[in-house]
């Protein structure tokens, strides 16, 4: 189950990793049977046979959790190694250890896992165990994942006691799968199943879908998930005095609800430190933002709880919104659920708030107390494009949130004179805004001086290859879109040689766009990075100097669009070229559109520019 | 005498001092000191501009047990005070604290000042505890404390109880924010014997003055206005930059004359150890049958400790526990039915079944050189994170570790190259320096062989042959053949990205520490300019890319492994095609690195020979000289590799 509601996606990563090993051994068997029970507890029994096929395989599954929690409680378990010769050792108590675990980012949680550490045996062995965990289900829903990153030859999936109102989804491809349905369950059987092993940049659950959703008693809709949710902060006791002249005086100096929002949101993000403490259903429900607002730390649903109070207390109408906070993940918005989600943000009634070009969609707009460089203007791209469950009442459900690509912007600026043995000498200027800008942000706020100009200098070197760098500056900027500028006087080396009189020379600026090889057989989506990259290089030619042809190009399709211009200004060399991205993912029946621009971003940054030189 | 059951019992307790999670004493008991007029003030650090945090002060005392008061534990005690200077420092308001049922925390406590002098003391409900192994009984503690702001002070303090009288671990003084004030107190009872040891690599001024007490000695260590540890690229590990204190008992004196040796030298050190050793060395009756049969293969006794060793380091699974003491009741007979065995307890395996063929053999202490350096004055087993078996073949002395399978026989890891070691002994234990390799010995040398058709596409095979602790980082043999060719081809095809990988053979050999990689390369079609084509020849070594871009270094640089890197191209093309730009020739020579690379062209035979070769002939570079000469040469191969080889039709 995800419940991580902590800020960084990465704690996602860390507990998909924990759930199984890498590649290689074969799982001969894997079943797994969930009994959804009268009293509406769920037992969940798996049985798993994975034979070890190198001697690399022992280590990589050696050690085999099962994950419990507050509400997971392991009722049985036996595990067991058979030899090749068929000798079959059983682990025993000592060989199964208990830990507490913590992703990244958390400070505690009640997160358990029963580690199964399996004795030494030889490939052609087979580990087995067997477990039943009971658990009872904050929800009335739960999640299979039907993929593995190794070949399975038996899989058999079964969800049974559902009764008449139940219903369940295959998230993902059924290729290979046999679907039985009856009254109240689903059996799913396969056979042969080989390894999933997705591309570069492909979803982030690419390697373990398909997903077999389910879920019973009802609770069918994203709206019912909304009152789910409402139900929990019924117990959180709210609208305490303290809270309530803390937004008086926060807005009290804010003429307007625009300027409310801004002062608020700044001290819910800022002077709120995040600390992410899970425990049982505190992975969901939000402390009293009361208790948050004294002890100055909360986690992402602390924080947006306490900002919702705030601004209702400054007249700002506000609701929590549950989210999936990954740049290479989505929901599944046929499948109400509630484990759908590993984040709170809070969407505002826009109307007579908000501004051209915020995060605004289906009248809400969007803001983020967790992330202490946002703003009402910009939201992290985590959160753009994505569904958030918006909970209020019966109007609960789902809203897309805005994709603003164009927030994210990273431009270089080169200036340079050729010096008379070819080097180029002059500034270079890079303008990170949006989600870099905010890293920068940050990464300057925590580094000292020296720390910082060693990473300013790295980033400069990767752009600008064997390019001499001094006066390096770094400066934060923006007010609305995080934005850092860095700068630095500049040396490139043989940029032109031959002083000049060359035929052709290259820039090192490169493309921004992945190879059209990741296109190749490829049927997941490609996950990309929205926003606009600049480059703007302007080189004095000496006197004599073989000039550049004006050259233009340009791809535009609804993807995205790529200019490039080269052109003669007096002696001054001016190459312009920008690229736009404007969607995050990209389906297959797109990648056409996407290798129109891709290869129109790489051909330019790999062709060097032509030049003409004057007779003699 | 209860020994800890291994270093890693202690090493908790380490991070929790490198957290500033100090250890506090009766100072716990008495509350926090008021805070002072200067600590109120204080808004920044001289000189340390950007510090987030700084620690006011930090106070560690440890109470050995039979201390006056103080009996039947030994309480070590920790208090600290760190107040936030910028937003960025309230990360700073989360504290950790590792604990087990043999090292247990006790009188935890803390709060937060604020800057208008209104306490808030941290609520029972902010302290988390966890366990992060029930069999283990290890336990984590965090404490978030609250309202934390720029300006804040946040005061923690706690207890550690150890039923032992032995705390091994080093005292840290500096942190990676500046200490104003940083002091160790070791009170130890009459009749127990110390040695004390100091590291100043900063020389920021550790001082120390001793007394007698009541009840024994009383030794004070303390460092003031102490600066951050720097945080730099490949620099030196921690335990190596920040000035630190350590205190280990020599002997116990019963009061009758009577002495018990401790840490005092080696020999004592190792004989602490010694009867657990030579416990497990005696049930060996299946072990020394297992060698004999083994040896049975034949051969002179350089083959059959060959055997031995590629037994024990393939047969045996290692388990990662750190440490040179053995878990209680360890024997080399159960390690081998159990076909698992930590570092010591495999180590003692390949002793016993070397000796039972009749090779003298024994075991090594050794440290890996990313935990810190080794001071043999200390005889501390502290030091120890492992073993290893020195085995006496034909007149010569070989180090064999059975814990890497990717280790040949006879090779050491990179980290203990030339590292200070300790051949174990009860008696007579020898403290060495463990050989070093030469840099030559370890490279990665390329060679591609590209055509251009005359449709502007490359085309050609490649190989790569790895050597040395080059091959050891990418050997794989457990892993089936396929997998490591498909994991080369990964490999392949992000060095040379917009070419497809084929036909990868991969040849691996342990034992010759050597790996050899074959391929085929085609230019993807999409890649193809057809008038023009750039190549990076540096592929797929480079472009390098300058990694101390810092212009002022403040501590050493130490690399992995010094090593080669040499890569030849050979580039054809047909007629009606012609090189337009070509790599600079570069050849560069200093003291401990070099630099060469060429171009060949032969326009008849339509081919060009490319060659560069880059040499790192030392690990460690301790003088700012070779700095700036590491740094020179990577600012010039970085020139260098930017440059494209391009070929035009004509």
């Amino acid at each position: 189950m995800r419940k991580a509601w902590s800020w960084s996606a990465a704690s996602l990563a860390l507990g998909l990793a924990l759930s199984g090993p890498v590649p290689a051994a074969t799982i001969l068997e894997r079943s797994v049977e969930i009994d959804i029970r009268p009293d509406g507890s769920v037992l969940e029994r798996e049985r798993l046979a994975v034979r070890l096929d190198t001697p690399a395989d022992y280590s990589a599954w050696s050690s085999y959790p099962i994950f419990l929690d507050q509400n997971r409680t392991l009722e049985e378990l036996s595990a067991s190694a058979t030899s090749p010769e068929g000798k079959v050792v059983k682990v025993g108590r000592k060989d199964q250890d208990t830990v507490d675990f913590t992703s990244e980012g958390e400070l505690h949680s009640s997160r358990q896992a029963k580690v199964v550490s399996f004795p030494v045996v030889p490939p052609g062995s087979v580990l087995r165990v067997d477990s039943t965990v009971r658990e009872e289900p904050y929800f009335p829903a739960g999640a299979i994942f039907l993929g593995s990153s190794n070949p399975v030859e038996k899989l058999r999936v079964e969800v049974r006691g559902a009764g008449a109102d139940w219903r369940w989804r295959i998230d993902g491809s059924r290729d290979g799968l046999t679907v039985q349905e009856s009254p109240g369950s689903v059996v799913i059987t396969a056979a042969n199943l080989p390894r999933r092993e997705p591309p570069d940049l492909a979803p982030a659950e690419a390697g373990v879908h398909p997903v077999l959703r389910y879920g019973w008693r009802g609770a069918a809709t994203w709206q019912d998930v909304g009152r789910w949710y409402e139900g929990l902060l019924r117990d959180v006791p709210r609208a305490a005095e303290p809270v309530r002249r803390r937004a008086r005086e926060l807005a009290a100096s804010a003429p307007s609800s625009r300027d409310r929002l801004a002062a608020l949101l700044a001290f819910a993000a800022k002077q709120v430190r995040y600390v992410a403490v899970e425990v049982g259903i505190g992975g969901y429900r939000p402390a009293p933002p009361e208790k948050v607002m004294e002890r100055r730390w909360g986690d992402c649903k602390d924080k947006a709880l306490l900002l919702i109070d705030l601004l209702r207390e400054a007249g700002v109408e506000a609701y929590p919104a549950l989210i999936l906070l990954a740049e290479d993940e989505r929901i599944d918005p046929e499948f109400p659920s509630h484990d759908q989600f590993n984040h709170l943000i809070v969407a505002v009634a826009a109307d007579g708030l908000a501004a051209p070009g915020d995060p605004v969609s289906e009248g809400l707009l969007f803001v983020d107390p967790t992330d202490e460089t946002g703003s009402i203007s910009w939201l992290h791209p985590g959160v753009q494009d994505q569904y958030a469950l918006v909970v209020r009442g019966d109007r609960s459900g789902l809203v897309r949130t805005p994709l603003r690509p164009a927030l994210e912007e990273t431009s270089l600026q080169v200036e340079l004179k050729i010096e008379p043995d070819g080097s180029g000498r002059g500034g270079v200027r890079l303008d990170l805004e949006g989600d870099l800008g905010s890293s920068f942000q940050r990464l300057a706020a925590a580094s000292r001086p020296e720390e910082m100009e060693q990473g300013v200098r790295g980033v400069l070197g990767r752009l600008l290859p064997g390019a001499a760098l001094s006066q390096v500056r770094w400066a934060q900027a923006g007010s609305d879109v995080p934005a850092f500028t860095i700068s630095a006087q500049i040396q490139l080396p043989g940029l032109l040689p031959a002083g000049g009189l060359a035929s052709s020379f290259s820039l090192p600026s490169g493309a921004n766009t992945p190879s059209t090889g990741l296109l190749q057989d490829r049927t997941e989506p490609l996950v990309l990075t929205p926003g606009t990259s600049l480059v703007s290089w302007r080189i004095t030619l000496p006197d004599g100097a073989c000039v550049p042809k004006p050259d233009e190009q340009t791809v535009e399709n609804d993807l995205g669009a790529f200019r490039q211009t080269v052109t003669l200004d007096g002696k001054v060399l001016k190459l312009e070229r920008s690229l736009d991205l404007r969607q995050r993912w990209i389906d297959p029946s797109r990648f056409a559109a996407f290798k129109e621009l891709a290869l129109a971003d790489q051909r330019s940054a790999k062709r060097r520019i032509r030049l003409e030189c004057p007779a003699g | 005498m209860i020994l800890p059951r291994k270093k890693l019992l202690l090493a908790p307790l380490l991070l929790a001092l490198a957290l500033g999670a100090v250890l506090p004493f009766r100072a716990a008991a008495a509350g926090f000191p008021e805070i002072t007029a200067e600590e109120r003030a204080l808004t920044s650090v001289p000189n340390q501009p950007n510090a987030p945090a700084v620690v006011l002060f930090k106070k560690g005392e440890f109470s050995m047990a039979g201390v006056l008061g103080n009996n039947d534990a030994s309480i070590l005690s920790v208090r600290i005070r760190r107040k936030i200077l910028t937003d960025e420092g309230k990360r700073y308001g989360e504290v950790a604290v590792h604990h087990s049922k043999w090292a247990r925390l006790q009188n935890l406590k803390a709060r937060t000042v604020l800057p208008d002098n209104r306490v808030v003391p941290v609520a029972k409900e902010a302290i988390f505890r966890r366990k992060t192994s029930e069999t283990g009984n290890t336990f984590v503690t965090a404490i978030a404390f609250p309202a934390v702001e720029v300006g804040a002070i946040l005061d923690y303090s706690y207890e550690i109880r150890i039923d032992s009288i032995f705390f091994l671990e080093p005292w840290y003084f500096q942190e990676d924010v500046p200490t104003l004030y940083s002091e160790m107190v070791c009170e130890m009872p009459e009749g127990i014997v110390t040695s004390s040891w100091r590291r100043d690599p900063m020389k920021v001024g550790i001082e120390q003055e001793v007394k007698q007490t009541v009840s024994g000695i009383l030794v004070k260590v303390w460092g003031k206005n102490l600066p951050a540890v720097p945080s730099e690229p490949y620099s030196l590990p921690f335990a190596d930059l920040a000035s630190s204190f350590m205190l280990i008992p020599t002997a116990i004196q019963d009061g009758y004359g009577g002495v018990t040796k401790l840490f005092k030298d080696w020999a004592s050190t190792c004989d602490i150890f010694g009867k657990a050793y030579d416990k497990a060395l005696r049930k060996s009756k299946a072990a020394d049958a297992r060698a004999r049969e083994l040896a049975k293969a034949g051969g002179g006794l350089r083959e059959q400790a060959k055997a031995i060793h590629r037994f024990v380091r393939d047969e045996i699974e290692t388990k990662d526990v750190p440490g040179v003491a053995l878990a209680e009741g360890a024997n080399v007979d159960a390690v081998l039915a159990a076909r698992q065995g930590d570092y010591a307890e495999k180590a003692l395996l390949l002793q016993a079944m070397l000796g039972a063929v009749g090779i003298k053999a024994q075991p090594v202490w050794v440290a890996d050189r990313s935990g810190g350096a080794v001071d043999m004055q200390l005889a501390s087993p502290w030091w120890f994170d492992s073993l290893v078996v020195a085995a006496e073949i034909d007149g010569q002395r070989v180090y064999l570790d059975p814990s890497d399978r990717t280790l040949a026989f006879g090779n050491l890891a990179p980290g203990l190259e030339g590292t200070p070691a300790l051949l174990y002994d009860r008696k007579k234990p020898q403290p060495v320096i463990l050989p070093t390799t030469r840099f030559e010995d370890h490279q990665r040398r390329a060679k591609v062989e590209l055509g251009l058709d005359g449709e502007g596409r490359l085309a050609g095979r490649g190989t790569l042959e790895l050597t040395g602790f080059h091959a050891w980082l990418r050997l794989d043999p457990q892993q089936e053949a396929a997998k490591v060719a498909e994991s080369w081809k990964t490999w392949l095809g992000n060095a040379f990205e917009g070419y497809d990988v084929s036909d990868v053979q991969v040849k691996q050999e342990v034992d010759g520490q050597r790996l050899e990689v074959a391929w085929a390369m085609t230019q993807q079609e999409d890649e193809v300019l057809g008038d023009e084509v750039t190549l990076r020849p540096s592929l797929p070594f480079g472009p390098v890319q300058q990694p101390f871009t810092a212009s002022r270094r403040l501590s050493p640089v130490l690399l992995a492994f010094a090593d080669r890197d040499e890569l030849e191209l050979t580039l054809r093309w047909p007629e009606g095609w012609k090189p337009e730009a070509l790599p600079k020739p570069l050849a560069h020579e200093g003291s401990v690195t070099e630099i060469a690379a060429s171009v060949e062209v032969d326009e008849a035979a339509r081919t060009l020979k490319y060659r560069r070769r880059m040499d790192i002939e030392q690990k460690f570079l301790q003088e700012s000289r070779q700095y700036e000469e590491i740094q020179n040469l990577y600012t010039l191969t970085e020139r260098h590799d930017a440059q494209g080889l391009v070929l035009v039709r004509r």
